[in-house]
């Protein structure tokens, strides 16, 4: 049986104080993006050899001290916790089932194109933008950070822009 | 107090093992509120479905109100918590793109990775492209990193640019959220817990209002080598006071300078139209001496932000490392000449590990400064960001 969505003000006091609990313990806020970014590095290390790999720039930092392993970055232990929490939340309200979420009359196949699709988007832009919703919109808009706030702006601002064209994804 | 990483309570292993459970609440919320569901999040675009902005400003709201006032408290020291650095072009551009992406996908990195969790193939299939996304960025790099490094402003807080104090930035902030609550309960209305809603609402504006009027300002900074030139020029009358136990004054403190308790303070005798400068181990304590002196009616009072290990670092034992950038070889000519002034040893082509970050920027990280190996390894993964 599915249960009721959580209040979402209440949800979104669970996660600023998850947020803040992140500030406490280990003096940064969450993250999600850089994750990914961390798991690209250490295929890259894996592919071409880590010497090879950190000759880039745009890989190096995710290498720390030139091993590559994944687990061992905080991000990426981080977001497994996101998976094993997501899943568990979902297994006890119930909403736990093999499904492809989408506008009605869209397609499985469709639908699956425009997820891998605006994922690619969004795994470009948060490089670009040194972040994502969590490490940048989040985390860093509460720090009143500059450049969070431009982020935030600017996300939405695109979003809403664009909103017209993809109508038909969502309806 | 805390960051523990930052004070020296949890070592890197210690945070590694912090990171899945901090991320398994992250992951439960968000999925308790329903952002695990992509139709859900892209209501958000087409106003149908206001959850993604309640979710993300209320978690903002909490968590600024809450940084803010356990820094007050003297629980953390929000100094010392990770600040993003702002790049503007790159993180407008930035925001864009991911933006055209989030409305296509309908999920942001994090939610998809609970969506995913909780057995949807969409969120699978957000994440892959994600990873795809970041592998196209990564073979390009070459030509966008121009653009990367463009426009940039250093770890700035929008109450710089605006010159006011932290708490009158978080009071705006929270009256632009709460009217912002108000406007999405007039597009999508709901009669769901409204009186639980108002009480959440005014809470935070009692806890923001009184932010902005608690914080008449941390005070006037000063950093190591503007305050010794200031010794060096002995510019009108002037004061320095160490605010540390006697033990640490015996082993090092700055020239000049007179150690005094916060007591002290309340009577000590300055001349009236003195330069003070305080500094300390403890940011509030500093900040406590900064306005027992305001109360007596001084005007000029500055904190030494980052202390004596601000000042050995940047002034009395400078290092510059081997691969220095003109800016830095400027920053440390200034250095070795106060350095020698005060007796100090100016350090020249030192290895670059040797110098941590933020060493020559205004606001060195005073742990980094004085554990930097210790502090390396999460260096390395908060300059990563998100």
């Amino acid at each position: 049986m599915t249960r009721p969505y959580t209040d979402p003000y209440l949800a979104g006091i669970g996660v600023g104080l998850v947020l803040l609990a992140a500030y406490v313990v280990v003096g940064q806020g969450l993250g999600a993006s850089g994750a990914f970014a961390s798991v690209v590095a250490s295929g890259t290390a894996a592919v071409q050899g880590t010497t090879e790999a950190a000759t880039s720039p745009a890989v190096a930092p995710y290498l720390p001290n030139g091993i590559a392993s994944p687990l061992q970055d905080w991000l990426v232990l981080e977001l497994a916790g996101v998976m094993l929490g997501g899943f568990a939340s979902a297994w006890l309200g119930g909403r736990l089932r093999r499904d492809t979420e989408r506008g009605s009359g869209v397609s499985v196949a469709h639908r699956m194109y425009t997820a891998v699709g605006g994922g690619v988007l969004m795994g470009a832009g948060a490089k670009l933008a040194r972040g994502c919703t969590s490490g940048q919109a989040l985390s860093g808009g509460a720090l009143l950070s500059v450049g969070s706030w431009i982020f935030i702006a600017s996300c939405f601002a695109a979003g809403y822009a664009l909103a017209p064209i993809a109508r038909k994804l969502w309806r | 107090m805390t960051p523990l990483t930052e004070t020296g309570w949890l070592g890197a292993a210690g945070a590694l093992l912090a990171a899945p459970l901090i991320g398994f609440a992250f992951g439960w919320f968000l999925e308790r509120g329903g952002l695990g569901s992509a139709p859900k999040l892209a209501g958000q675009f087409y106003l149908t479905d206001l959850t993604v902005f309640k979710v993300m400003f209320s978690a903002l709201l909490t968590a600024m109100l809450g940084a803010f006032w356990l820094d007050r408290l003297g629980v953390l020291q929000l100094d010392l918590v990770y600040l993003p650095e702002t790049y503007v072009l790159p993180q407008a551009l930035g925001g864009i793109v991911f933006g055209a992406g989030f409305l296509v996908a309908g999920l942001c990195p994090g939610t998809s990775c609970v969506a995913a969790a909780a057995g949807r193939r969409d969120g699978i299939g957000v994440m892959a492209g994600m990873l795809l996304g970041v592998l196209i960025f990564n073979v390009a790099f070459h030509w966008i990193a121009p653009l990367y490094s463009a426009t940039p402003l250093g770890a700035v807080r929008l109450t710089d640019l605006a010159g006011t104090t932290h708490g009158v930035g978080i009071a705006a902030v929270t009256a632009v959220a709460l009217a912002g609550f108000i406007v999405a309960g007039l597009v999508v209305p709901s009669v769901l817990r409204r009186r639980l809603h108002a009480v959440l609402a005014v809470a935070a504006a009692v806890l923001a209002s009184t932010a902005a009027i608690v914080d008449g300002g941390t005070g006037e900074f000063i950093s190591a080598p503007d305050l010794a030139d200031r010794i060096m020029q002995r510019a009108g009358a002037q004061r320095v006071f160490d605010l540390r136990p006697p033990v640490a004054f015996e082993q090092f403190h700055i020239p000049g300078a007179s150690r005094v308790t916060i007591d002290d303070l309340g009577q000590i005798p300055i001349a009236p139209q003195a330069s003070v400068v305080l500094y300390g181990d403890a940011r509030k304590t500093v900040v406590d001496a900064a306005r027992v002196l305001r109360t007596r009616g001084y005007q000029d009072v500055r904190v030494l932000r980052e202390g004596v290990g601000e000042w050995l670092a940047r002034v009395h034992e400078p290092r510059l490392a081997v691969d220095a950038t003109p800016a830095e070889r400027a920053e440390f000519e200034r250095a070795a000449a106060q350095s020698r002034f005060f007796g100090g040893v100016p350090l020249s082509g030192v290895p670059r590990d040797d110098v941590p970050q933020g060493y020559w920027n205004g606001r060195p990280r005073s742990d980094a400064l004085l554990v930097a190996a210790a502090t390396q390894s999460i260096g390395a993964i908060r300059r990563r960001g998100c």
